[in-house]
């Protein structure tokens, strides 16, 4: 388990450059210190999104509200994808499968890193139906920004990151799932969180810098990323069912133990009817 | 591994890293990365964040950012000027109306949450929502607000506003119907599964089932529950989450509170293994209760339909031509468009405005004009919907349609009166939100008393089960229902109220102001009493046949028998009187003035006899033959025939009446008489100062004052008074100042509308009281533990059918027959001498066609 944590912080770490790009946004919002309700003469309504917090105490309420939130988001992400590979390792159990959701997650992962890195390497494969854009979000969001305390719409910004459909983030979550249990799905999510921490808390200080040394390399670092953390979902998961295997195995001898012992007779020793006599 | 010529040139249009060739957007829109880029730079445009990639443009990391496309759902379209000039009604007072189509109205709950917008939404000053079409009218100050922060805000609370219009409104109740029909089913396919899952699992417990298995059902259960509630149970927590916004308490709260507590619960349970899971009854409630509204949606459509006012009277189908058809068609009126030429057969209903292209006919649109004489239209002339052809049948080509004909603009006015509440539904509105404070204490301590006395999963059963029972739709439903039912059925009647209220104060006893002329009486003279020789009649009759004058045409009503000499010379100066040669003698008929001036000379006998008809309320005509005054024709503008009956009803009903008129006071007081009002509640000779004044000092003396009269000429004292019923003067005149508006001539309307009026209040106390018995006694139930959930879920929208169909049942039974028999007497009337007194001069003649001829009573 702990190998699959650090594989996940590791790949979260590695690919989080992606998270600036596309979170920095969301991230820029919830730095930002003017009330909702206030309107400039150029920029219309809404939060201002320089960056700029005011008072540094301030700015670490708004970051840790902001990773809060997306802590909170991300772990309960975690636990209903850990729920949902419980019952698929459930249903998998009834089936005669073991353990269904870490296959399904780990091939998944590997189909979808590969493909991923494919693309990145100038492969084509046509571009599927678009999927619709969820339209709650838009509403959350709208709210979130909405809000006059600074801290309330960073945690509702934090919160809503966990909502984008991003191929990235959702990677995690069928790593989560591979689990097949709740509470390590939200362990995976909370690895992955500690990962994306450092680049987004940069988000306003030279996240640029970052992206040029990096370019393009960081897709492709990524998807790459997503197809490690497949295998290791697989193989973690084998090892994982090998010691549980073992487990249970313990607990039925351990169950019919004593009964069994006391009923069969010991080959090591010798009948009482042939004992040889005590002396 | 990676070549520079692999890497592709575009760059995300949000995150600036490179785009794959394979995800460019080949029409050259923008690209982005991934789909999550993608659903932000969607996100931040709509919310008008866009400015975040000029602030990141100026950071220095570079590259062109196309203008973002403006979004879909921000309303801005709102507060464009087109917009604001088609639908936004400036005020005097410098406010501004505007109605709006909500989708997600469904019951009685959504009228409380979208009428607190003005706590939720700065600006808005009043929302009211008419529950019958979901179309709430917001009165704002654009100082404040702009429509589509106002938009937004609706949509906030879960209630996306359309500008109303008739197509689009279709479209969209369409797709509304379309959405609750998919949660019905998933809803429904949640349950099946979900109680499936529950019988296995059952089955499982007497059986012995393998622990695997039973801890895959329970899963699989909990999964099913979480589709439940959060697909088609999103309904509940949506409306549950607005009225915690709004602070308002409402029936999705409770309800709410129940799905998510099992849920979590349940869910609990689930992830330890063991205890009771209750995905199933959830799933089974939310279904229900979701097939309750779908009921309760389909009563309150068809209810709509039954209280449309525009609909009742017009016609529903009309022969149509579209375009260049050249057959005309059936079509539904619904469908019809400006421009299409229509048919109105002899004796139909024209079903819209228009302009008539051939055919000749009478119009009759008493209910809009009060003018009971038909109206001859030709090709060319203007007709409108609502009334009726007689005659060849027309061709009119549509001018306008439905809510913008002229009916359809009154009934606007009349469903205005709807919306603006009248106190009774104030109060039930009082008694609702008391009802949901109540009921959450009840909840409360229903939950704590079980919990303490057996264990939580019964506190929990029995106060969900308490919640669902005991909602207080049927409460909110049953007065506006029932008031809008009977306004339906009076605009039927010919009975326009504008204001609701009316009818509940119509119902109290109060004193009736009624004038005379038109109301107690035809508003037409009739021959009462004739002296003189017989022969003169077919003189009158030749002299005056071809005149127009009131006393004229009753003159000839009177004495037309026998065959009528042919007139020659006949002279009508209207001063007063008409001459001419008959036989080749002069004669002449004309009022006593007239006859003096002309040095007529009548014998004494004659002379008192017209004297004393004329003290005891009588207009007298005199008949001249020779210069010499032969015959007298004494004529009375006579009560209504069942006048009096229709005043006993009245007085029965306990009210007082008092007759104010403008007329000389000797006839006012004779009517008086006939219809034994005492004479001192009858004053004559008072104009329409004298009757603002008059109903002024009867209200400060503490009665309530009815104003019946004329909708312009006592436009005062209709307003002035409690319920200000017009008779006269047309319907969109009449309707500015009185409350109702009486399209029929005659008293019975108007004992109608007292008997409406009572009848309607009583059907509000009965539907208030069969729903709060309703509530108390299955409330009682509930909290006992005798009705479970489910079957709280089922008898719901029963209450509310309950309601609705007494308002319907009550208020379509006939109103009870008048009494009739009493005859009205009539004086002798004896031969007096001329004096000065002119023709009435009478011009309004607004009785009914089909006249009685009264005996008239002749000298000895």
């Amino acid at each position: 388990m702990s190998t699959l944590l650090l594989a996940v912080v590791g790949a979260s770490l590695l690919g989080s450059l992606h998270c600036a790009g596309m979170c920095g946004a969301f991230a820029a919002i919830a730095m930002s210190s003017r009330r909702a309700g206030s309107c400039s003469d150029a920029g219309g309504c809404g939060p201002d999104l320089d960056g700029t917090s005011g008072r540094p105490a301030r700015a670490a309420a708004l970051q840790s509200a902001y990773h809060g939130g997306r802590l909170l988001g991300y772990v309960a992400l975690g636990l209903a994808a850990g729920a949902a590979g419980a019952l698929l390792d459930l249903g998998g159990v009834l089936a005669g499968l073991s353990s269904a959701a870490a296959v399904l997650a780990g091939a998944t992962l590997v189909i979808f890193g590969g493909v991923e890195l494919a693309r990145q390497l100038g492969l084509r494969f046509g571009v599927w139906k678009r999927l619709p854009r969820p339209a709650f979000l838009n509403g959350l969001v709208r709210r979130a920004t909405r809000t006059d305390r600074p801290v309330t719409r960073a945690l509702a910004m934090g919160v809503c990151s966990g909502l984008l459909p991003c191929g990235w983030l959702y990677a995690f979550v069928v790593t989560a799932a591979g689990t097949g249990g709740p509470f390590t799905g939200a362990l995976v999510m909370g690895a992955f969180w500690i990962g994306t921490v450092p680049i987004l808390a940069a988000v306003g200080f030279s996240s640029d810098h970052l992206r040029r040394a990096f370019g393009s390399r960081v897709q492709l670092v990524a998807s790459a990323a997503i197809l490690l953390l497949g295998v290791a979902t697989l193989v973690g998961r084998v090892e994982l069912d090998a010691t549980a295997l073992a487990r249970r195995v313990e607990d039925t001898a351990a169950a019919q133990g004593p009964s069994e012992t006391s009923s069969l007779p010991d080959p090591a020793a010798t009948p009482a009817c042939c004992a040889p006599d005590g002396d | 591994m990676g070549t520079e010529s692999a890497r592709p040139s575009v760059r995300c249009t949000h995150c600036e890293l490179p785009v794959p060739a394979d995800l460019v957007d080949r029409d050259g829109g923008p690209s982005f990365c991934c789909n999550g880029c993608r659903t932000v730079h969607a996100t931040l445009n709509e919310l008008g964040l866009d400015g975040y990639y000029g602030l990141r443009r100026t950071l220095g990391s570079g590259t062109d950012v196309k203008p973002p496309a403006s979004g879909s759902n921000t309303y801005g379209v709102f507060d464009r000027e087109s917009f604001v000039e088609r639908h936004v009604q400036q005020r005097e007072d410098g406010l501004c109306e505007v109605e709006f189509l909500l989708e997600g109205v469904h019951c009685a709950a959504c009228v409380w949450l979208v009428e607190r917008l003005p706590r939720a939404a700065k600006g808005v000053v009043e929302a009211r929502l008419r529950l019958s079409d979901a179309v709430v009218r917001l009165v704002y100050d654009p100082g404040a607000a702009s429509l589509s922060t106002i938009a937004r805000a609706l949509d906030g609370l879960g209630y996306p506003p359309h500008p109303v219009q008739g197509e689009e409104r279709r479209e969209i109740e369409h797709r509304a119907d379309r959405r609750r029909l998919v949660r019905l089913g998933v809803a429904g396919a949640c349950a099946g599964n979900a109680m499936l899952l529950a019988f296995a699992l059952y089955a499982g417990e007497e059986s012995g089932m393998d622990r695997a298995y039973e801890q895959f059902f329970r899963w699989s259960s909990l999964l099913v529950g979480a589709v439940a509630l959060a697909w088609p149970g999103r309904t509940f927590l949506r409306g549950a989450w607005a009225a915690i916004r709004t602070r308002t308490g409402n029936l999705d709260l409770p309800i709410a509170i129940a799905l998510v507590a099992g849920g979590i619960v349940g869910a609990i349970h689930v992830v330890r293994g063991s205890g009771e899971i209750y995905f199933d009854s959830l799933c089974v409630l939310v279904f229900l209760l979701l097939v309750g509204r779908h009921v309760q949606q389909r009563q309150q459509r068809w209810a709509a339909d039954a209280v449309d006012l525009t609909r009742a009277l017009t016609p529903l189908a009309c022969r149509a031509r579209r375009g260049d058809e050249t057959e005309f068609s059936e079509v539904a009126v619904d469908e019809l468009e400006v421009g299409d030429v229509v048919e109105v057969p002899s004796g139909g209903l024209v079903p819209a405005d228009g302009v008539v292209l051939s055919g000749r006919a009478r119009i009759d649109q008493a209910l809009l004009t009060g003018e009971s004489e038909p109206v001859s239209v030709d090709v060319g002339s203007s007709v409108h919907a609502g009334t009726r052809s007689d005659g060849a049948p027309l061709h009119v080509r549509v001018e306008a349609l439905g809510a913008n004909s002229r009916i359809g603009r009154l009934m606007e006015v009349v469903q205005r009166g709807l919306a603006a509440k009248p106190p009774i539904v104030r109060l039930t509105d009082r008694i609702a939100g008391w009802f949901v404070v109540v009921l959450s204490t009840i909840g409360i301590a229903c939950t704590a008393y079980w919990w303490a006395v057996a264990d939580l999963a019964t506190a929990v059963e029995r106060t969900v089960a308490l919640l669902i029972v005991a909602c207080p739709c049927a409460l909110g439903l049953a007065t506006p229902l029932t008031l809008a039912v009977a306004v339906g059925r009076a605009a039927r009647r010919g009975l326009l109220v504008k204001d609701a209220g009316a009818l509940e104060r119509l119902s109290h006893a109060s004193t009736i102001v009624l004038d005379k002329t038109g109301t107690l009486t035809g508003g037409r003279p009739e021959v009462v009493a004739w002296c003189g020789p017989s022969e003169l009649r077919s003189i009158v009759v030749a002299l005056e046949a071809r005149s127009s004058h009131p006393v004229a045409r009753a003159l000839v009503r009177a004495c037309a028998q026998g065959p009528v000499p042919e007139a020659t010379d006949v002279v009508e100066r209207h001063d007063g009187g008409i001459s001419g040669v008959v036989d080749g003698r002069t004669v002449g008929v004309g009022s006593p003035r007239w006859a003096r001036e002309r040095g007529f000379e009548a014998d004494a006998d004659l002379a008192a006899r017209a004297l004393e008809l004329e003290s005891t309320g009588h207009t007298v005509v005199l008949v001249a033959r020779d210069e010499k005054v032969r015959a007298l024709a004494a004529l009375l503008d006579a009560p209504r025939p069942g006048a009096l009956a229709a005043l006993d009803d009245l007085r029965a009903a306990g009210h007082r009446l008092e007759i104010l008129s403008g007329d000389a006071d000797g006839p006012v007081r004779r009517v008086a008489d006939l219809l034994e009002v005492p004479l001192e509640h009858a004053r004559g000779a008072v104009d329409p100062e004298g009757k603002l004044a008059r109903v002024r000092e009867l209200r400060t003396s503490g009665g309530q004052v009815v104003m019946v009269g004329d909708g312009v000429n006592d436009a005062a004292a209709l307003a002035a008074a409690d319920v200000g019923v017009a008779v006269h003067g047309g319907a969109e005149a009449s309707l500015a100042a009185a409350d109702v508006y009486v399209s029929r001539p005659g008293l019975e309307p108007l004992v109608d509308l007292v008997a409406i009026a009572r009848r309607t209040m009583r059907t509000v106390r009965l539907n208030l009281g069969l729903s709060l018995a309703y509530n108390l006694c299955l409330g009682t139930l509930a909290v006992t533990g005798h009705v479970d959930a489910l079957v709280a879920a089922i008898v719901m929208p029963i209450s509310s059918a309950t309601v609705l169909a007494v308002a319907l049942l009550s208020l379509s039974r006939p109103l009870g027959s008048h009494r009739v028999g009493r005859t009205e007497p009539f004086d002798d009337a004896v031969p007096a001498l001329p004096s000065a007194t002119t023709r009435a001069d009478r011009t309004k003649e607004n009785g009914d066609e089909s006249s009685r001829q009264d005996e008239v009573t002749t000298c000895r």
